[in-house]
């Protein structure tokens, strides 16, 4: 049973959070670190995040921001050789309790997986179990959760087949390799709808499928969106699939939250420098002016050796010398909407001549 | 248990091998080798051992023995630190004897084997089509046979008079293994450059064999010499006890399997009689797998397990 | 919104144009084809061996017995001819027909040694036993290593794994006819723990072959030392390639998506772990038969045990050819068969291999 919850008034996570609807998951300064040869690598600082009910959130950022380890620890599926040294994750259950997600024991974290959070993996991973069929996967979830009688689980499946827009008779009896990338990652979609649950995290929906299928992907969850309205935090690299899905949008970097809030706020007024320049390095497909494109100046950090202070400040035309000793909290620049930048009153993003100064 | 071409450790096909993509050895590979890798510097020193033993011992412990009933199985003592056979040899002299007969016929067996594999077996590779199909079958149907069965069964047609005979008909059973292995290599080579371009500008088939491929797979062949060469020592062995080979002249699978047929098993003082050739063996053995082990850690580092 | 249309899964059991395609390049098919090409190469090699003889045998033969009891040529040919089922008057291929022809009819020719008692027969009182102790042996050494092998992957990097991988490659490393002996000579001889003259043979004398409790008990009896060799002989190379395989598979997606479901571990080792971390070991299968049904060969001569490995051992060792090459035939068709069977179940274990007109 999933411990009753310390009901604590839900963590400030987004300053000024407009409260209307309750946080499904409410994550507090998440620190998680890989054990290197090098040494102990921290791959998220003290990240924070909220996700309310019924909302899409995006989470941004390039490889090796800490993006997919994140949404990996919330569910406890790190590696071996990772831990969470730092923070708390808590959830609302489908019963209305809040659990503390770090402190669940096996029992309790199996119960919990799937059934109150699911996870849909990269399209390019192989999910599926390459001797089960595709029913298979259903049936056995389903009875792992209780659920024993399998022909009602083969009704709910072939419906979230179809929702899926797969032919469902077929596929439901299909082996994984008989079916193409696309339809993989459909089914993985339908499955992870299964035991109806508060909310789902896609890791990569759409990398490494060739881009009709990463379309058709997009508009399946569109679609599904519609009809059942399940809350959602993706993880990508894409930003233009955070403008086609989300609500709110978070860019990552150096395993930090360096800005949230509501997806149209971040696209058009971005207050993080790390942002714009994300925002600058893509072509607009519509659009009349021509914006040159601009690469972000500079690597991604080592993350063995981040600078102290902020760790944009390397790549970063707006930095002063406060940049290079503290670490930026996130400010509240907007309703809803927080950036950690020291300057992000002077960040614009169509200052362009503050980023050829920084090139 | 038979070697096999493929370490049981490794499920899934051999890198490749290409000394050319690195640069070359400053001086004397063979050294640089020693130096940096204990395992196979013991090895090698065990097998030097043994190659002098085959050089100069039967030199040095010449003449016939003299056949001494009263020490039939005697134990270990002054005069014959591992004790006496069935008919009172000193059996210290017959195992430094042996050395000669297992090593010339081991080597000589695995020399045949390796050439008939390694040039049918890269042709069949780098050719292809209808040809590598028909090898490659033959080669499955032989190698469908039991190993040492088609041994025993060969074996029991011929006469195995001389060492040469008996090197052939080991080296006959030996090849489809070896052949596999090297026409496996052959064609994970194939698709490097430098083969690409000697086909495009019509070296002929010969020629791209000898100059091309084969010179970048020398050390993967030579490790399956040394593993071949291990498996006809067990081969010799096997022919020995099956009492195929005539009862006559010095073999440490001679011994065994006298030892065998004439009941040391069953006398309490007997044990060094059959134990010293089984032990020869098995250090000879182990110093072939030791160096073969080190050869793979030199030249394919990725294969170090872990 | 536009509805994309429906993509639908690879056809599996497709239209009749598919199947012919299918057969043709269809696994299990293209085994059996291998299979019977390995029987006919085997017949043929015999058939061509004796010939290659310097003092053709069967010619020896013949001449021997004209000598010995002085019967006429034609008698003497007519005898060699039932003996080594083949006729030596007639050209080559009519000769090769003929005895194609007897083999097929299941004339195997008369035991040299032995004079008169067909080939058949002989094999026929000793073939069982090899495959009984051949058998459980290879089993034991599968299931163990195969389940030792998992542990071993699962407990990585812990003092049992340490211990149980040496072991293996220890045990690995031994062939089995030594195996054999350091058994009675160890256990036997020095230490006396194993009554091994009693255990000598196949069946206590006086046993009868019945279906009984005692018939059972004695059987096992006398066959624990060739099974305990063949088995620990075995195991070692089942546990190093299951532990490896282990390890891959652990490494895959959808072990860690298997988790993200909130499946049990011990489902996930099983359905999930252990029956794809198996399937690579099947294509070793085929050669360990190979292998234990060559090590019989050895390993029941050192314990007497009357199985067929050791009546080909003697009929090698005194030129019983008749029998000796159908021991032979005989061998070869077994492996022949268990490795088909080996196939058989890896293609029904791996889907990706099941479905017509998947090739290799």
């Amino acid at each position: 049973m999933p411990h009753v919850g310390l009901d604590q008034p839900p963590a400030r996570a987004a300053p000024g959070a407009d409260g209307g609807e309750p946080a499904i998951l409410s994550v507090e300064d998440l620190w998680v670190e890989y054990q290197t040869p090098a040494g102990w690598m921290q791959a998220v600082r003290g990240a924070s995040l909220e996700v309310r009910a019924g909302e899409a959130v995006a989470l941004i950022g390039e490889s090796g921001s800490g993006k997919s380890t994140m949404g990996f620890a919330l569910l406890r599926l790190l590696v071996r050789t990772a831990r969470v040294s730092r923070g708390r994750v808590r959830f609302r259950t489908g019963e209305g309790r809040v659990v503390d997600l770090l402190g669940l024991n096996a029992g309790q974290l199996r119960r919990f997986r799937w059934q109150e959070c699911a996870m849909v993996f990269q399209a390019a991973q192989n999910s599926l179990n390459p001797v089960q069929r595709v029913g298979d996967h259903f049936k056995e979830t389903a009875r792992a959760h209780g659920r024993k009688d399998d022909r009602k689980t083969r009704e709910r499946a072939l419906e979230l087949l179809r929702l899926v827009q797969l032919d469902p008779d077929r596929v439901y009896s299909s082996f994984p390799h008989e079916l193409s990338g696309g339809m993989r990652q459909r089914v993985s979609i339908a499955l992870s709808l299964l035991l109806e649950p508060q909310m789902i995290i896609l890791d990569e929906p759409t990398t490494a499928l060739d881009i009709l299928t990463q379309r058709m992907i997009i508009d399946v969850i569109r679609a599904l969106r519609q009809r059942i309205s399940f809350t959602m935090l993706f993880i990508s690299h894409d930003l233009s699939l955070a403008a086609e899905l989300a609500d709110r949008v978070a860019t990552m970097y150096a395993g930090q939250i360096v800005e949230i809030g509501p997806v149209r706020d971040v696209f058009y007024h971005p207050k993080h420098p790390y942002t714009v320049g994300l925002l600058n390095a893509v072509p607009p497909i519509v659009g009349d002016q021509f914006t040159p494109l601009t690469a972000i100046p500079g690597a991604p950090p080592n993350l063995l050796a981040i600078p102290p202070g902020c760790p944009f400040h390397p790549r970063c035309p707006y930095a002063t010398e406060i940049c290079t000793r503290e670490m930026p909290p996130l400010f509240q620049v907007g309703p809803d909407h927080g950036a950690a930048c020291h300057h992000h009153d002077k960040v614009d993003r169509n200052d362009q001549p503050a980023w050829e100064r920084a090139s | 248990m038979v070697q096999t071409a493929v370490d049981v450790e490794h499920v899934g096909p051999l890198p490749e091998t290409s000394p050319v993509d690195r640069p070359a050895p400053r001086r004397w590979p063979m050294v640089r080798f020693l130096l940096h890798n204990k395992v196979g510097a013991v090895g090698f020193v065990i097998l030097f051992c043994f190659v002098l033993l085959a050089i100069f011992g039967p030199i040095v412990t010449s003449g016939e023995q003299r056949t001494d009933v009263t020490q039939i199985y005697s134990s270990p003592s002054r005069d014959h630190p591992l004790g006496t056979d069935y008919a009172g040899h000193d059996v210290l002299t017959m195992v430094v004897r042996g050395a000669r007969s297992v090593m010339v016929v081991g080597a000589l067996a695995a020399l045949i084997s390796t050439v008939i594999a390694v040039t049918v077996g890269a042709l069949a590779g780098l050719v292809g089509g209808w040809f590598d199909s028909f090898v490659l079958t033959i080669t499955d149907v032989v190698l469908t046979v039991p190993y040492i069965i088609l041994l025993g069964v060969l074996a029991a047609y011929v006469r195995l008079d001389t060492p040469y005979l008996l090197a052939l008909i080991i080296a006959s059973v030996a090849w489809p293994t070896l052949l596999r292995a090297v026409r496996a290599q052959v064609l994970s080579l194939k698709e490097r450059e430098y083969v690409e371009a000697a086909r495009v500008l019509d070296l002929g088939t010969a020629n791209i064999l000898f100059r091309e491929v084969l010179p970048n797979m020398m050390s993967y062949i030579v490790i399956n010499f040394v593993i071949a060469m291990t498996n006809a020592i067990y081969g010799q062995l096997i022919l020995y006890f099956l009492g195929l080979v005539p009862l006559s002249g010095d073999n440490w699978g001679l011994m065994i399997n006298l030892a065998y047929t004439r009941g040391a098993l069953f006398f309490k003082d007997s044990l060094w009689y059959i134990l010293s050739p089984i032990i020869a063996i098995s250090l000879l053995q182990l110093s072939l797998v030791m160096i073969t082990r080190s050869l793979e850690d030199v030249f394919n580092p990725r294969l170090r397990s872990g | 919104m536009a509805v994309v249309a429906m993509e639908q899964p690879v056809a599996r059991r497709g239209a009749v144009w598919r199947a012919w395609g299918g057969i043709r390049s269809s696994f299990l098919l293209r085994r059996l084809a291998k299979a019977l090409l390995t029987v006919f190469f085997v017949t043929t090699l015999i058939f061509f061996l004796v010939r290659l003889l310097p003092g053709n045998p069967i010619q020896v033969y013949i001449n021997q017995q004209i000598d010995l009891y002085g019967f006429s040529y034609d008698v003497a040919a007519d005898q060699a001819a039932a003996l080594f089922a083949v006729d030596p008057d007639k050209p080559l291929l009519l000769q090769y027909v003929d005895f194609l022809g007897r083999l097929a009819r299941g004339d195997l020719g008369q035991s040299v040694v032995s004079a008169g008692v067909p080939v058949t027969d002989i094999i026929f009182e000793y073939f069982w036993w090899t495959i009984f102790s051949v058998g459980t042996g290879l089993l034991i050494a599968f299931v163990f290593g195969v389940g030792l092998g998992m542990l071993m992957a699962y407990r990585r990097g812990t003092a049992l794994d340490n211990a149980l991988s040496a072991i293996g490659s220890l045990l690995h490393s031994v062939p089995n006819y030594l195996f054999a002996i350091m058994l009675i000579v160890f256990f036997g001889v020095r230490l006396t723990w194993l009554p091994i003259t009693d255990m000598r043979g196949s069946l206590s004398s006086g046993q009868q072959v019945e279906l009984s409790f005692a018939f059972v008990k004695d059987a096992l009896y006398h066959a624990s030392l060739p099974i305990l060799t063949y088995a620990l002989t075995g195991i070692g190379a089942w546990m190093l390639l299951m532990k490896g395989s282990t390890l891959a598979a652990l490494e895959e997606d959808f072990v860690t998506a298997a988790r993200a479901r909130g499946l049990s571990e011990w489902r996930i080792a099983i359905v999930y772990v252990g029956r794809n971390a198996i399937l690579p070991l099947f294509t070793q299968l085929t050669i360990a038969i190979g292998f234990v049904v060559g090590g019989s060969f050895l390993v029941e001569p050192i314990f007497q045990y009357q199985g067929i490995g050791l009546a080909l051992f003697r009929a090698v060792q005194q030129r019983d050819y008749p029998l000796l090459q159908g021991i032979f035939l005989l061998i070869t068709i077994s492996v022949v068969v268990a490795n088909l069977v080996a196939d058989l179940l890896y293609s029904r274990l791996d889907p990706r291999i099941r479905a017509a007109g998947g090739s290799e």
